[in-house]
Parts: C-alpha cells; structure tokens; sequence
C-alpha cells in the first residue's frame, strides 16, 4: 500500500495533489462540521413545519409557496405590512446597490492616498480603519443620535447645501434607509482600506517608477496600474461586500427595530429572516427564506467573479 | 511659467488637494469617536442632554470606574484575548496553507470545493442557529471559550483573502521555484509565506476585530458570567431589561476597542515594509 | 461534479437527516458537568434519594470530581451584577438546605426567548428560566411548560396576586408562577406643577391633556412625554372608558377595533400628538405632547429624568433608572407619583410580569419545583425583589414591608383604585400584534395616515397574523 503511494507521489502532478488536498484539509473539515451540516440542517428543514419543541411536520414545498405568494403581493403593490418579504428584498436589494460600490471605491481612494508618504499618514490611516474597530451596535446607536432632527449631520449639511431643509432621518420612511447605507458606508470603507494597502504592497514599484518616467500622472498611474493590479483584491472586497450588505441585519436592527421602522422602509431580509425564526416562529419558512436569499447572493457574486474576476494568474 | 516652475505649483496643488480630501475625510471618520470620547466622561445626565455639549462639566471617571469596579471585568478581558488570540492563530495558520492550495496548486476539485467553502458565507445565521446549537451541545463545548473559537478557527473570509492575494502575486518566482525542483509545500514555506506578510497582517487585523468584537457568537455559546467575552459582558452589566445604562457602556467600548487600535498601529509598519517583490529575480 | 465531492456531500446528508430525527420533540436536557462540591461523599449518600444520577462527564480545562447529585440549570437575563451576586447568595442558600440539589445558573443577556427555544430545538433547553408574560402563550401551547399546579399546594399559589395568576393559567392548570411584576402609573415633575399653578395630580384623561397645556404654556416644558404608537400604553385608555379587554385569538377577534370607545379613545390618544405636537409647532407654541426622541431623550424615563417634560406614564423600571441616574432629582421633592387617570368606568393599568418556568421535558421536575418555590417564595423574593429595588413583589404581604422603596411602596398602594390591571398579553401572538399596532399607531401619529386608515390597517394585522 505504502509503496503504491510513494510512487505515486514521486510524480510532481500528483505531489501537487497531495500537497493541496493537505494543505487544505484542516479548513474544510472544520467548516463541514460547524458549516456544513448546519447548512444541510437548514435545507432540510426548509420542507417542515417545526416549533421546536414538538416533532417537525413535513409540509413539502409549502414554505416557498408561502414566500412567493408574498412577493406576487409585494410586486403588484401590497403594503409593507402584508408582504414583509418583498419589502425586505426590495430595500436590500437598493441598499446593496449603494453601499457596495461607493464602499469599495472609498476604500480603494482611501488606501491609496494612505499610501503616499506624506507627513501624518499613520495618523489618517489609523483615523479611516478606527469606524471598523467598533461593534456595529455601539456605531448604529452613536449614529442614531447624529441623524436626529436637530442632529449634527443636518447641522453640517445645512452648512454646505444652501436651502437644505433638516431631515428627520430615522423617521422619515424616504431616507431611513439611506441613513443607514450611510452608517454601513462609514464602518466598512476603512475596514476594507487594509486589504488594499495589504494588496498595494504587492506591486512592484518599478512598474510605478517606468510609468513616471514616461510622463504619467498620478491619476493616470491610478488608474492604468494601481486599479488593474489590484484586480484579485477587489474582487474580494466586492464579493464580501456584496455578501455582507445582502444580509445585512444589526445596523437595521439597532436603527429600524425590528418591524423596519416607518412603513418598514429599514426592512431587510435578514430582518425578515429572523422574525420568521423566532417571532412568527416559523423555522421552516425562514429556512426557505434563507435559500432565496442564497441563490440571489451566489448569484451576483458568481456573475461578478464570471465577469470581472479571471485570474491575473 | 518656465516648464519646471509649472510642474512644481502642479504638484503643490496637488498635496494641497490630497491634504484637505484627507483632512476632512479624518474628520468625518473620527467624529463620532470624539463624541464617544468625551460622553465617557460625562453623567448621561449630561452626554443625553441636547444641544450636545462638548466639554464634560462635572468631568467624572465615574463611567471606568464602574467598569473596573465589575468583579468580572479583568476576567472578561482575559477571556476576550484567549478567544481573540486563538482565533487569530487559527486563522493564520490554516487559511493561508488553504489560500495558497486554492490559489496556486492544483487538484482535483479545487474550484468546485473552493465555492462550496464560499456558499457558507451566504446563509443567514439564524437559520444556522439550532443545528450549531445542537453540535455545540454534543460535543460538551458550551459555556466554553474553546469550543467556541473553534466555530470560527478556519473562517472562510480568511482563506478567501489569502487565495486572492497569492493569486496576485506574479508567477516567475513560483515558476523559477519549480524549475529549480522544489516541491509545492517547501515553495509555501519559503517562498509564499515570506511574501504573504501584508496578507497575513490584514487576516490578523481582521480576525482579531471580529472575535474581540464578536457579540452573537459568545452571547449563544458562553452561559457562566465568569466566561464571557467583552461585548457579552459589557451588556450582561449595563443592559437592563427596559433601559441601558449608555455612559458605561461607552466607556466599555472605547476601552475594548484600544487594543484593536494599538495592534492595527503596530501591524501597520508592518503592513507597509511588506517585501516588494521585483519582476523576474529569484 | 467528481465522484469525491458527491461522496461528501452523501454522507452528510445521512448524518443530518439522522441527527434530526434524534432532536424535535425527544430531548432531553443535558446535564452539565459537575463542579467540584464542598459536600462530602456521607452527607450526600445518606440524603440522597432513587432521582440521582451519577455524572462522570469531564470538562477539558477544568478538574472534576464524582458526585452524587442532581444538577438543575436555570437560565435568565440579567439586570447586572448584583443581581447575579443576589442569585448566587439565593443559590447557596438553597443548595445548603438541599445539598442533594445543585443548581447551575446562566445568563443570556440578549435575545433570551429565542435562545431558549434554539435550545428546546437542539433538545437541551435549561430545567427552569425565565418566560416573559408575552412569551408564555407560545411556549404553554406548545407545552413546553410543566404545569406548576401539579407540583405546588394550594397554600402557595394563593400567596400570589390572582391577576397575575390568570394568564398563565390553561384549562385549569397553571403554568407558572410570577417571579415579579411592574405597573404603570403616573409620574409627575412636583417642580414644574408648581411653576405652573396646578396643586395635585390629574385625575382623568381629559385633566391629563388640559394640565399638560397648561404646563406647556406656563413654563415652556412639554406636560407630557409618550411613546409614538406603544399599544401597550394605549389600552388602559380604552378599558378604563369601557372598551373590554383585548384578546386576539381568531382572526374575528379583530372586532375589538369596531368596538365605538375602542375608536373614539384611540382618535383621542392618537391626537394627543397630532394636536399635541404638530398643530402646536405649527402655531409656533411650545407642544404640551412630546416623543422622547423630540427632547433628544431615549426613552421616556430619560426625558423624565432630564426634567425635559412634566409628566410620564411608566413603570416601576423608572425607580431604579432615576435612583441610580438622576439622583440629584429626589423623589418626593422633586417628583412624585399618581395613580394612572380615570377613564368614565374607572382606573385601569398594565401590569408586566415574568415567570419562572419549569421545563416540561426537564429529568428532574420535582428538584426543579423546589428551587423555584425557594426563589419565587418569599425569602427569595425577600433578597431579590424587594431589597433590590427593581420590581414589586409578585406576592402578597410585602406592601408595609421596611425594605421596600418608599417609591414602590406608593405605586403598590394605589392597588386598591384600580379597577383592573391588564397583564402585557393579547393572545398567543401578542410580540406580533403589538409591534405591527404601534407602527399603525405611530404612522397615524406622524399624520401619514388617518386614524381611521391605521384602525383598518390593525384590524387587518389581526386577521392576517391569526388567519393562517
């Protein structure tokens, strides 16, 4: 047996087999266990109807009839209060859309301009990632206080648009969940500044110092090298982005409550999720929930990989 | 203008742009810092108090001073280190051996399973609440620090991180490594991690700030007061039912966010003197 | 997909589907390893009975020695540190008068009711915790309670206040027993009453309005702070003005809207607001009506306590709150307390409440019921709820008691004037209903919708969320 196996590692292909299986291994058995089976678990109770504490009852395909019937209601106009999913789908689909890309570009703007050695640039790294050091509840509850009525955000906005008029944020069903893109904007650019910086290092600086001496500027470097080399980067902040801001849940929680706020403009699905789990107690349907909410997430990180992500290998 | 004056008043414009575009982005960023900061030194009489007030009169410590007089509170700081510490170790270590496997090896599988592992990602966590419950339960690690980092050892952002950056990585090294007969794992040891530095610090960072901060995670798997985490701590002693005392609890985050800010400094440097990979030299 | 892979995924699946045939419905409660016990091994031989278990389950870090016991996990949310020190006295206490009896306490500081039925999914739910009176009706159904009256004698239920009793009482059982309990009633700013001429408290709603005019306009305070929507505020209005109680079962149970004082004192109190508030601003005078956020307080114990309005309608959580916050602003100078008003058929209030629950599939009821006789009884409720200061004693006979706080004892002995307390329930699915009422409420507030538009839209909530 032995010796069938060392010759089949003298082969380099095959030691690169074994190599990575090898490597590899520890990762994925540890999240088969803790991801895995709950992953299934979730499958297979997406089938049943359950309380937890009597036995579950099959009921086939019933929890996703019931959560299509609720987007047919949504789609043709039904109030928030009787198709909850639609809402949540809806607002986090917008949310997504706002938040991923400008969070990415911010943070890509923000590292590189972190990235040039001038005086105090420790002090303005360090500022941009101190949002990302604080739990998001604490954020959303500062936050809160900031986009009241007579808040500070109104103060400085009114500063510098002329004619603007305060806005009651929070309570205001049109800009709720702008507010809250805002805050999610705030927390994260900085948190992604690092992997940029990180990915920065990697690019030669002859590349940079060729491209001088022909006589780009730095905008054109920025975006004729720095943006095509960190390629791989972005695709991972805008796939985690994505992931992250499809489910998105404290903020909403902490800044909408949990029915959404004023004609649940703050609903999200991960809102929704969770109010199927435990208030309307029903596993079942909030597990078959959750698999509409996966397929959208594969979906649109998958096309985006497809797309924008062919390895610069 | 001669050419050469014009390029240096075009450059200064330039820094000058840069200054303020950084200036008022810190200001923006930092804001809700400085409020922070200073309400934890103030009564919630006054911090609540609306016009806000900048400048807390009376000053009083009385905010740390009921954080450090918390019994449990050194306890919960140990607590929170271990979790943090072995997560961050966890971390290191198996996401970079998987990233790297992902990014620049192959076998069979390797997309197909690199996916799945990524799928995990997308399923919201209370769906996955009960069946984690029940593996926790059954292994005899509840109320446990250990049993719970090893929920989130190998998570898969990390190794998603790791394969993205060996995957920018230019290939002549890895190439000139194989023609010189190396093997795959020795070209990890000496070769991919020396230049995963950068990458390694950012999954360092990163996991380091999720599990300090991590609230969900210990509030479902740690029961005893006596083996919580920071946040879980900080909300057993100063959430009541119908109210919060906030002062404290500003004070506890500010404190519980100083070590993440002292390791992102010092992994900063770190970040930065990262080896600049030249094109084509071995 | 290679052959591997499907292999992996195959095999899982086995492994889950097995492992969720063992859980829903078949649990039991794990019991958690020993910790090592002063007891010696004689005393627990000789008192120990047929119901002990031997554990010999070992904890990674920590060394453990054999013991004879039965261990009991209790689990509830926290009101900080000196409770838990309150606990752990209470827990000593009993395990030395049943050293046969070990009793693990835990705390889940958020999210406590959805933890505990995760748990009873994972089949390991604690053998007693807390249940809110919201919560009860969900977990009595489902039978996830061991009715209390099968375990405790007459003698004992009947120390208790019946009102508190009633809602988690079924088909002549009952289910649990209240740990404590808080009630509305009025507070009031003594210094601003004086400011503005008024001598004593309001006695009705409509002296409640007028007084917080006059407050506005005297002294340039608003009279009053109240939630915007709060369902739960709303009620005593109704049924102290005749409307009956509500309960929401069956979606016909809506009828309760149609019902004509449900719909006038619902105009009125939806007004307070509207005419409170924004016709105020708009006349450019101080509003008499107020929402905390309004005065940039957070809720309205902190509008209270920053003296930002003359008066609140809140619980016996305001007491500590204020105490511990505000203690520069004194009770009995500065503020003081009132009965809730009078409606046309007298004064009616909620009354909030929690119960220890013992789990119904638990291994040891029977130890279980002892630790909760012990804390629910009145040494427990002694140390935990009327030296503690945070809640009214749940039992009768502490009303002249020298360690209660002269501010609870005044809100308990406004008892007598009412003519009902409404315990925080509307039916199994009171969570629900009350968040979807408040947000109707609190839209027509805001003048998004009319009253009678929010009226349909909260009848229609009852008829979707008990529908199907």
């Amino acid at each position: 047996m032995f010796s069938k196996f060392s010759s089949f590692y003298e082969k380099a292909k095959n030691k690169e087999i074994v190599a990575g299986l090898s490597l590899i291994s520890v990762a994925v058995i540890l999240n088969l266990i803790f991801g895995y089976f709950a992953m299934i678990f979730a499958f297979y109770l997406s089938f049943f109807k359950w309380d937890y504490i009597g036995q579950m009852q099959f009921v086939g395909l019933k929890n996703f009839e019931i959560a299509i019937r609720d987007l047919i209601r949504g789609f043709h106009g039904a109030p928030y209060l009787l198709s909850p999913f639609y809402t949540g789908l809806k607002n986090i689909l917008i949310y997504t859309a706002i938040v991923v890309p400008i969070q990415t570009f911010l943070a890509i703007v923000l590292a590189a301009f972190a990235n040039q050695k001038i005086r105090g640039q420790q002090f303005f790294k360090v500022s941009y990632f101190l949002p990302a050091t604080t739990s998001s509840v604490i954020v959303a509850l500062i936050f809160i206080w900031l986009f009241m009525k007579n808040g500070f955000i109104n103060y400085a906005l009114a500063h510098v648009i002329p004619g603007f008029q305060p806005i009651d944020w929070i309570n205001d069903r049109n800009y709720l969940l702008l507010a809250i893109a805002m805050v999610a904007i705030w927390g994260t650019s900085g948190h992604f500044m690092v992997s940029f910086l990180a990915a920065m290092q990697a690019i030669p600086r002859e590349i940079y110092e060729a491209a001088m001496l022909d006589g780009a500027g730095p905008i054109r470097r920025f975006f004729f090298i720095t943006i095509p080399m960190l390629r791989p980067m972005i695709v991972y902040v805008v796939v985690m982005g994505l992931i992250g801001a499809l489910q998105m849940f404290d903020l909403a929680w902490v800044m909408a409550g949990a029915n959404g706020g004023p004609g649940g403009a703050g609903y999200t699905v991960a809102l929704d999720i969770y109010n199927e789990a435990f208030t309307r107690i029903r596993p079942g349907v909030a597990a078959a929930k959750s698999w509409f909410l996966f397929a959208i997430i594969f979906t649109t990180t998958y096309l985006f990989q497809k797309k924008y992500g062919r390895a610069m290998r | 203008m001669t050419p050469k004056e014009r390029e240096k008043l075009i450059r200064r414009i330039w820094i000058v742009i840069t200054y303020v575009v950084l200036i008022t982005f810190a200001f923006v960023y930092l804001m809700p810092f400085i409020r922070s900061l200073v309400a934890s030194f103030m009564t919630w009489a006054q911090a609540s108090r609306y016009p806000p007030e900048w400048i807390p009169n009376p000053f009083t410590l009385e905010n740390y001073q009921k954080l450090f007089r918390l019994e449990l509170f050194p306890r919960w700081i140990r607590n929170t280190a271990l979790y943090a510490g072995l997560i961050v170790t966890g971390n290191v270590i198996f996401a970079s051996m998987a990233g790297y496997a992902f990014a620049r090896l192959k076998f069979p599988g390797r997309d197909a399973i690199f996916s799945a592992l990524l799928s995990l990602l997308m399923i919201p966590m209370f769906v996955t609440l009960v069946p984690n419950y029940i593996i926790i339960y059954k292994l005899g690690l509840i109320d446990n620090i250990f049993g719970l980092s090893l929920l989130g050892l190998t998570n898969v952002s990390s190794i998603f991180l790791m394969r993205q950056y060996f995957m920018s990585l230019s290939n002549e090294i890895f190439e000139a490594a194989r023609l010189d007969g190396c093997g795959p794992i020795k070209a990890f040891f000496y070769i991919a991690l020396p230049l995963a530095r950068p990458a390694l610090g950012a999954v360092a960072v990163y996991q380091f700030l999720g599990s300090w901060n991590a609230f969900i995670g210990p509030l479902i798997f740690l029961r005893s007061p006596e083996n919580f985490t920071l946040p879980v701590g900080l909300s057993f002693a100063f959430q009541r039912s119908m109210w919060t005392e906030y002062t404290p609890i500003i004070a506890g985050s500010l404190v519980a966010s100083a070590p993440t800010i002292i390791l992102f400094i010092v992994l900063n440097k770190y970040l930065i003197r990262g080896i600049v990979i030249t094109g084509g030299k071995g | 997909m290679k052959k591997a892979y499907s292999l992996i995924l195959v095999s899982v699946l086995l492994i889950a589907v097995v492992a969720a045939g063992c859980i829903g419905g078949g649990g039991e409660t794990t019991s958690p390893t020993p910790t090592t016990v002063t007891t010696t091994k004689v005393e627990t031989q000789t008192t120990v009975k047929t119901e002990t278990k031997i554990q010999t389950e070992t904890k990674i870090q920590t060394e453990t020695k054999v013991q004879e016991k039965v261990f009991i996990r209790f689990a509830g949310w926290s009101a900080g540190e000196t409770e838990m020190k309150n606990y752990q006295k209470i827990i000593n206490e009993f395990e030395q008068k049943y050293p046969n009896i070990g009793v693990k306490y835990e705390v889940i500081p958020q999210m406590f009711h959805e933890n505990i039925l995760a748990s009873f999914g994972a089949g390991v739910a604690p053998d007693v915790f807390y249940v809110d009176s919201s919560w009860a009706p969900i977990f009595i159904d489902k039978g996830a309670l061991y009715p209390v009256s099968d375990l405790a004698d007459k003698s004992f239920i009947d120390q208790f206040y019946p009102f508190l009793l009633k809602p988690f009482m079924k088909n002549g059982k009952l289910y649990g027993l209240p740990k404590d309990w808080s009630m509305l009633a009025l507070f009031y700013n003594k210094k601003l009453f004086e400011q503005a001429g008024l001598t004593r408290p309001p006695q009705t709603w409509e002296e409640l309005e007028e007084y917080a005019r006059i407050i506005a306009d005297k002294t340039g305070k608003p009279g009053l702070a109240i939630y915007l929507g709060g369902f739960n505020r709303y009620v005593p209005v109704a049924v102290s003005n005749g409307a009956p109680k509500p309960w929401f079962e069956k979606p016909e149970d809506a009828s309760w809207f149609d019902n004509p004082v449900v719909k006038e004192t619902l105009a009125w109190y939806i007004n307070l607001y509207k005419k409170g508030k924004i016709e105020r601003e708009q006349q450019g005078k101080t509003p008499y009506v107020v929402q905390p956020s309004d005065v940039g307080a957070g809720w309205l114990g902190d509008a209270f306590g920053q003296q930002q309005v003359a008066m609140v309608i809140s619980g016996n959580w305001m007491i500590p709150f204020l105490a511990d916050q505000f203690p520069d602003f004194k009770y009995g100078e500065d503020w003081d307390i009132a009965p809730v008003p009078a409606g046309k058929e007298g004064r009616v209030t909620m009354a909030y409440t929690v119960i220890l629950g013992i789990n119904a599939k638990s291994e040891h009821p029977k130890e279980a019921w002892k630790f909760v006789k012990y804390v629910v009884g009145p040494e427990g409720q002694k140390e935990l709820v009327v030296k503690a200061g945070h809640t009214l004693p749940s039992i009768k006979g502490f009303e002249n008691d020298p360690d209660m706080w002269p501010q609870h004892k005044k809100t308990l002995s406004f008892l007598p004037e009412y003519k009902e307390l409404i315990v925080f329930l509307w039916g199994p699915k009171s969570g629900v209903l009350e968040g979807k009422f408040s947000d109707a409420m609190a839209s027509a507030m805001r003048g998004e919708i009319t009253v009678d538009e929010a009226i349909e839209v909260m009848k229609q909530v009852v008829q979707e969320e008990l529908g199907s």
